[in-house]
């Protein structure tokens, strides 16, 4: 079990993600810009970070670059969970510091392995 | 430039933001049954939301200014059965969702039995709806069955990359 913070601004995938992560026993926060992840961040460290990439106020990119800043969260895991799949944003959220990437489609399944892979 | 699709039980979902002057259009259906109580059941609509919701904001477009437009779910063979009870979900899924991201829905046109072919200015938000006749209705159902065999079949996964 792990404590998670799934960031997105669509209200119904944030509902997806966590009902998927609490069904496997996770603890799940949620939030719905990068800003106000960073808020929960400051307050709480979590074991990893989902995040998408468009979304108002902050970004997924921008959000991974301030969590890196902390050093709480050097280490921490952080996913992307996005419809973007180009290449050139991949390596973007890559030098970012994020840990992988996932396209969307959403697959509970395959979001589960990912995330249990990179708990180790 | 003005976005043009034909329903049948699918669903036309316009979302645009009046102030940017930007919007778009999409279509899809719900292949499989959804129910509220495992939200992963509703991954293809929220899917096809979220891309469009993506792009107009790409296009300018504030979240908070959004307005939506809905159109489709028509139970086109005069049948509910024959469809798999598909325009009734896509219906009650389009508007749990604009619910629960709270995106007002202007104006709407769901349900009954005939086919809809729809027009949709993105930049005005306008939409202008046409109400098809008998053969065009059959036509839009036998395509929508190819098309909800094909989801059926269809892996709805993407890509993963662990750097």
């Amino acid at each position: 079990m792990a404590t998670i913070m799934t960031v997105d601004d669509t209200a119904s995938m944030r509902q997806m993600i966590s009902f998927t992560l609490n069904s496997a026993g996770h603890e799940v926060t949620q939030a719905s810009d990068g800003e106000e992840a960073l808020k929960h961040a400051r307050k709480k460290k979590f074991d990893l970070v989902i995040a998408d990439i468009n979304m108002p106020n902050m970004d997924g990119i921008t959000l991974v670059k301030q969590l890196r800043d902390l050093p709480e969260y050097k280490f921490t895991p952080i996913l992307m969970l996005t419809t973007e799949s180009q290449e050139a944003k991949r390596q973007q959220g890559k030098s970012a510091g994020a840990t992988g990437w996932i396209v969307k489609p959403f697959n509970p399944e395959q979001l589960l392995n990912v995330v249990k892979k990179v708990l180790g | 430039m003005v976005l043009d699709t034909v329903l049948g039980s699918c669903i036309a979902a316009c979302i645009y933001d009046p102030d940017a002057g930007v919007g778009g259009m999409n279509h899809f259906m719900l292949p499989e049954g959804v129910d509220p109580n495992y939200p992963t059941t509703a991954r293809y609509g929220v899917h096809a939301m979220e891309l469009l919701i993506s792009e107009v904001m790409k296009l300018g477009g504030q979240r908070r200014r959004f307005q939506a437009k809905v159109f489709g779910g028509g139970h086109v063979l005069r049948i509910r059965e024959s469809l798999d009870g598909v325009p009734q979900r896509n219906i009650e899924f389009v508007r749990r969702f604009m619910n629960t991201e709270q995106i007002p829905v202007v104006s709407e046109d769901l349900g009954g039995y005939r086919a809809r072919r729809v027009l949709f200015h993105p930049h005005s938000g306008k939409a202008f709806l046409k109400r098809l006749g008998q053969s065009e209705a059959e036509l839009t159902a036998q395509e929508e069955m190819v098309y909800l065999i094909s989801l059926k079949k269809q892996k709805l996964e993407g890509d993963i990359t662990l750097f």
